[in-house]
């Protein structure tokens, strides 16, 4: 069932309720006024007998009382009879003028004929020509301070019902016209309602639709300022995260792909003027050319090696295995492969290793691959008359792990990119431009990341724009601090 | 003795080029960026460029069109020398009004060859 359907469904349903209780609540609180009212026109009535009564005894005046009670009887109908009897319980005046003179002996009467005051009582009347209910109202009259007789009126409770259910029965005909037209309203305010909520979902439903068939600049246009607005900004924001996503990966591949042909091309290129020039050139550039090919080669598989590390993260699939070992020995071993480097570049390549520095338990071969590639970051992006720092030192805070960090004096990395530096295929946006040797792939930092956490360890970046950047991790010197697998 | 601006971020390759040129009689100026590639246009008049596209900071798309924009020196012959070689970037090169376009890897003779044809071509008032 659709939302709409269902919204309006349940919202006629509580109309229908709702309208049903104060319905029958409104009806029962008439019905309660009405037989109020209905025994207080009862007692009127009777009070009205009463005073034409005392009239009619001071004037002598049957006759007036008698046009009196047939104006009673004739002008309501509920009225079954009105008669006015002395304190000997003898009939002065009736509406059934055949009941003159007679004495009346039944309970009714006799409790009337003693009462001193309102008198009401209901009873079956089989005297009648017709067997009813009727309610009869009795009061004294009084001269003075002497009873002079009563004064009764008997109402046929039937016909009593009967207007009371009239009555009911109209107002209860309005009630449900008010009803109907309230429900009609209703039900279209809840569609207009489930419409205004059920769109912007249908705009999400075809936006989302349009960005799984991959056109990743569709936005949703809703300006609205609840959970449904809030909704469609998250569901931009998520649309714009993965066109950033889906940019890195286009420039991943363009990197790639130039990483891959370019000393592919490089190397073909040498070999095609090698076999072109012959032996007399081979004699004069042929070495040279060759070391040429081979640090192309070189270059080739170090980049193909990130691939594979990468590949291998992403799959979960890099092993450590760690052993105790001596970390100063390892930072020495491979700051020295990079002193030929530093020195031609005329950059001053420093250890700062403190002497209490404690036996680290790690993957050798792997973090001398993280040492690698800060160290060659590090001089990659300093210029020359620069420095280059590598220092370690037990923590001060946790002495289970020891601090290394790679401090570099070059020219810093924007603050918008420093979170992202550990991302795979990121490169800060300039970093391409003005970098001496050959352009990163944004591989490496990300390889340099995953294996200081499958350590255990942490690693973290600080830098400032124009005066360098710290690339700071940290190593377990005890056993249970690598992760299990 | 003509001059050649040889722009390219690779520096091996901008030493395979230059030597080649040189072996072709050729006198040779290089950059290795795509900026520095233009101030040598302004500065050393060459009489031919080889431009790489995949550059750090301003491409060879840049460059070359920078060129022909400019009045004095947008009738500089241009040679496209590059790892792309789909069908839509030779044309895009074209377009952008390069004289020829080579491949990565390239072959040393041919690349002469090539560039005695584009400077004759320019010699004889033939622009395409």
């Amino acid at each position: 069932m659709r939302l709409k359907t269902k919204f309006s469904l349940f919202a006629g349903l509580l109309i229908t309720m709702v309208l049903l209780a104060a319905g029958l609540l409104f009806l029962t609180f008439e019905k309660r006024h009405l037989i109020k009212e209905t025994r207080e026109n009862q007692i009127a009535l009777v009070k009205g007998l009463v005073r034409v009564s005392r009239e009619a005894l001071l004037r002598s005046d049957d006759l007036f009382l008698i046009n009196y009670i047939n104006t009673i009887k004739e002008g309501n109908r509920t009225v079954t009879y009105v008669l006015f009897v002395d304190n000997e319980n003898r009939i002065l005046a009736h509406s059934n003028s055949q009941f003159l003179r007679r004495i009346i002996k039944d309970p009714v009467g006799r409790r009337a004929q003693l009462s001193e005051e309102l008198l009401i009582q209901a009873y079956r009347a089989v005297s009648e020509e017709s067997k009813q209910e009727i309610i009869d109202v009795a009061l004294p009259v009084f001269l003075g301070k002497e009873r002079k007789g009563t004064a009764r009126i008997g109402f046929s409770k039937t016909v009593l019902e009967e207007v009371v259910r009239g009555t009911l029965r109209k107002t209860g005909r309005r009630i449900l016209v008010v009803a109907v037209g309230v429900l009609i309203f209703g039900l279209m305010g809840a569609l207009i309602l489930a419409g205004t909520m059920t769109r912007p979902i249908k705009l999400l439903v075809k936006g989302a639709d349009l960005i799984g068939q991959g056109k990743l600049d569709t936005k949703i246009k809703i300006e609205r300022k609840d959970e449904l607005g809030w909704l469609a900004h998250k569901f931009d924001q998520m649309a714009e995260r993965l066109k950033e996503l889906d940019e890195m990966k286009k420039d991943f591949v363009s990197s790639v792909t130039h990483e891959l042909r370019s000393p592919l091309a490089a190397i073909e290129s040498y070999v095609n003027e090698m076999l072109e020039g012959g032996v007399k050139e081979f004699a004069e550039t042929g070495i040279d050319d060759l070391t040429i090919i081979k640090n192309n080669t070189i270059r080739l598989s170090h980049f193909i090696n990130d691939l594979l590390d990468t590949a291998k993260i992403e799959a979960g699939r890099i092993e450590v295995e760690p052993q105790s070992f001596d970390l100063s020995s390892l930072v020495t071993e491979v700051v020295t492969i990079f002193m030929p480097r530093a020195e031609k570049e005329k950059i001053d390549l420093r250890m700062d290793l403190s002497i209490d520095l404690p036996k680290v338990f790690a993957d050798g071969d792997k973090i001398r691959q993280v040492l690698t590639n800060l160290i060659s970051n590090g001089i990659k992006f300093t210029s020359s008359g620069g420095r280059v720092v590598i220092s370690a030192e037990k923590m001060m805070k946790n002495p289970e792990f020891v601090l290394v960090k790679v401090s570099d004096t070059g020219r810093g990395i924007p603050p918008g990119d420093l979170d992202k530096v550990f991302d795979k295929f990121h490169q800060a946006k300039d970093a391409r431009e003005k970098v001496k040797g050959p352009k990163g792939t944004g591989l490496g930092l990300f390889i340099v990341k995953s294996i200081v956490e499958l350590h255990g360890g942490k690693i973290w970046v600080e830098s400032k724009l124009g005066e360098g950047t710290t690339f700071a991790f940290t190593l377990p010197v005890k056993t249970d601090k690598i992760p299990k697998k | 003795m003509k001059k050649i601006l040889v722009v390219d971020d690779e520096k091996d390759v901008l030493d395979l080029v230059r030597r080649v040129l040189i072996r072709g009689g050729f006198e040779v100026i290089t950059a290795s960026d795509g900026k520095a590639g233009l101030a040598k246009v302004y500065n050393e008049a060459p009489d031919l460029m080889i431009l790489d596209i995949n550059m750090p900071g301003m491409d060879g798309w840049e460059v070359c069109r920078k060129i022909r924009e400019d009045p004095l020196y947008k009738h500089l012959p241009i040679i496209m020398l590059t790892v792309r070689r789909t069908k839509k970037d030779q044309l895009k090169g074209l377009d952008l009004g390069s004289d020829e376009y080579i491949t990565k890897p390239f072959y040393p003779t041919e690349l002469i060859a090539r560039v005695k044809t584009v400077l004759q071509r320019a010699e004889g008032g033939i622009s395409l």
